[in-house]
């Protein structure tokens, strides 16, 4: 019974409704995967902390990859962690979504010229947002994620999209 | 007194159920795309070496299974200790203690054989003199 | 103790003679030394009772023109100096005596010196890459290096913006 009905319903009221309640479900659920390489780290665990609190989003952190939907890919990513961080990212289960945080994931920042750092993650994995700052400042990283929310509630979950995105 | 049955079978129904609807609904609703990369074990990015599944120690086995045995002995222990002030007052004092007494020494002669057999040890002494004289 | 003085007693050994000269640098003087007369001269300001160099403190090099220069800087806690030894190595005999004999934090310190530049030490317990990964090419702080442009299959060219910010010669002129 593994036949599924995502991106197969046709577009009307009741399936639109139906979507929109899924998608809000899945927006203000999204639990982010602990990902902080670098300095960004610091902010994303400063956002998660008590005054930037990401918990009132419904997002909480998890360690592993098979219990997040969300990756924030806080930091450096040097040559040696890339393909760590594709692994990483192939074990979260669908759906999921990247948000690259900070200048060094997102081009590889200040440290482009060193001979060991990747020029931007989205050359390992796709990325929804990316959030610019270095680093971004908590109400930055929480803007960001309120924005991944904007973007998941406009996906078309239930009802046939061009994207076929989950079939 | 049927209808309090009634009540029990209502209980354990509906939750199950709940559950189960919720299974079924999420073989829809949720997407399905397997692949070698995601089913890897999760080892924090590196590559595995080498299968999860290994042999395990004999020694977590011996050690879990005395703590369960002498686990319920002191289980079964408690309701004794409460009762002993009123079986005392009705006459019993005597009785309960030397039942309670050969309960615990036929348990005991138990812990004396696993002990003086090292089933306690961590390191069996055969291991232990191995590595002294190497 | 000052630098000359150690030179001093250095001087006077008789297997050190001919390897070794102290060299006024810019901010402070060192002793350099041949890379034959290295390990001799380790020994020795490790084992004298007078100089007593018992910790390595660190040990790096500077890829300059046809020669690595290694920099071994010693210091003593008993007596309360330092000292900084200059080994320069040439780059088509890239070979040096190791110091794990004498201070095992040498092990790593030469590991690193091996990964970044190059450098091969003789008798070392376990020389390989200590930060790069096993399959990393070349040595990277050598002044003729180019980073690489893709490693296990990923693609790290450099976009024309990075390659716009990028300084060339002549640009300090202005």
């Amino acid at each position: 019974m593994k036949r599924n009905l995502l991106n197969t319903l046709p577009e009307n009221i009741i399936i639109g409704t139906v979507d929109d309640l899924l998608n809000k479900a899945r927006a203000n659920s999204l639990f982010y995967m602990l990902f902080g390489l670098a300095c960004c780290g610091i902010e994303m665990m400063q956002t998660g902390g008590p005054r930037g609190d990401l918990d009132r989003f419904g997002s909480v952190p998890r360690a592993s990859p098979r219990q997040s939907d969300l990756m924030i890919v806080a930091g450096t990513v040097t040559l040696k962690m890339a393909s760590r961080v594709k692994t990483l990212y192939d074990q979260m289960p669908e759906p999921k979504y990247v948000i690259s945080m900070g200048s060094c994931s997102n081009s590889g920042g200040l440290f482009q010229p060193a001979y060991s750092v990747l020029d931007g993650v989205d050359r390992v994995i796709p990325v929804d947002i990316y959030l610019p700052g270095c680093p971004p400042r908590p109400e930055a990283l929480t803007s960001a994620l309120l924005e991944l929310q904007k973007k998941i509630k406009s996906e078309k979950y239930l009802q046939k999209s061009k994207d076929n995105a989950y079939i | 007194m049927l209808a309090q049955f009634g009540y029990v079978f209502l209980f354990l129904v509906i939750p199950s159920g709940f559950v189960l609807m919720n299974l079924f609904v999420a073989q829809f609703l949720s997407p399905y795309r397997p692949s070698s990369d995601k089913s890897k074990v999760y080892d924090c990015g590196e590559d595995p070496i080498g299968s999860g599944l290994v042999q395990f120690n004999m020694r977590f086995y011996l050690v879990a299974l005395v703590f369960v045995i002498f686990d319920v002995e002191i289980a079964v222990m408690y309701p004794v200790s409460v009762v002993f002030k009123e079986l005392l007052f009705d006459g019993w004092g005597m009785m309960a203690f030397v039942e309670i007494t050969i309960f615990v020494l036929i348990l005991m002669s138990g812990l004396i054989y696993v002990w003086s057999q090292g089933g306690l040890d961590w390191v069996r002494d055969e291991v232990k003199n191995n590595k002294a004289k190497n | 103790m000052r630098t000359s003085e150690a030179f001093a007693l250095l001087e006077q050994q008789e297997a050190l003679k001919g390897s070794i000269e102290l060299l006024e640098g810019e901010v402070s003087p060192s002793i350099k030394v041949t890379p034959e007369g290295l390990l001799a001269t380790l020994t020795f300001c490790k084992e004298s009772p007078t100089l007593d160099y018992k910790v390595l403190a660190s040990q790096t090099g500077v890829h300059e023109g046809e020669v690595i220069n290694l920099f071994y800087h010693l210091t003593s806690y008993s007596k309360g100096h330092t000292l900084a030894i200059e080994c320069p190595v040439p780059l088509d005999n890239c070979k040096v005596d190791t110091a794990c004999g004498l201070w095992s934090a040498a092990n790593w310190l030469e590991r690193e010196t091996y990964d970044l530049l190059g450098v091969e030490f003789i008798a070392h317990p376990d020389l390989r890459r200590i930060m790069l990964p096993d399959d990393w090419e070349g040595h990277p702080l050598r002044k003729d290096y180019v980073a690489p442009l893709t490693y296990q299959g990923v693609d790290n060219h450099p976009t024309e913006l990075t390659l716009s910010f990028q300084v060339k010669k002549g640009d300090d002129d202005e």
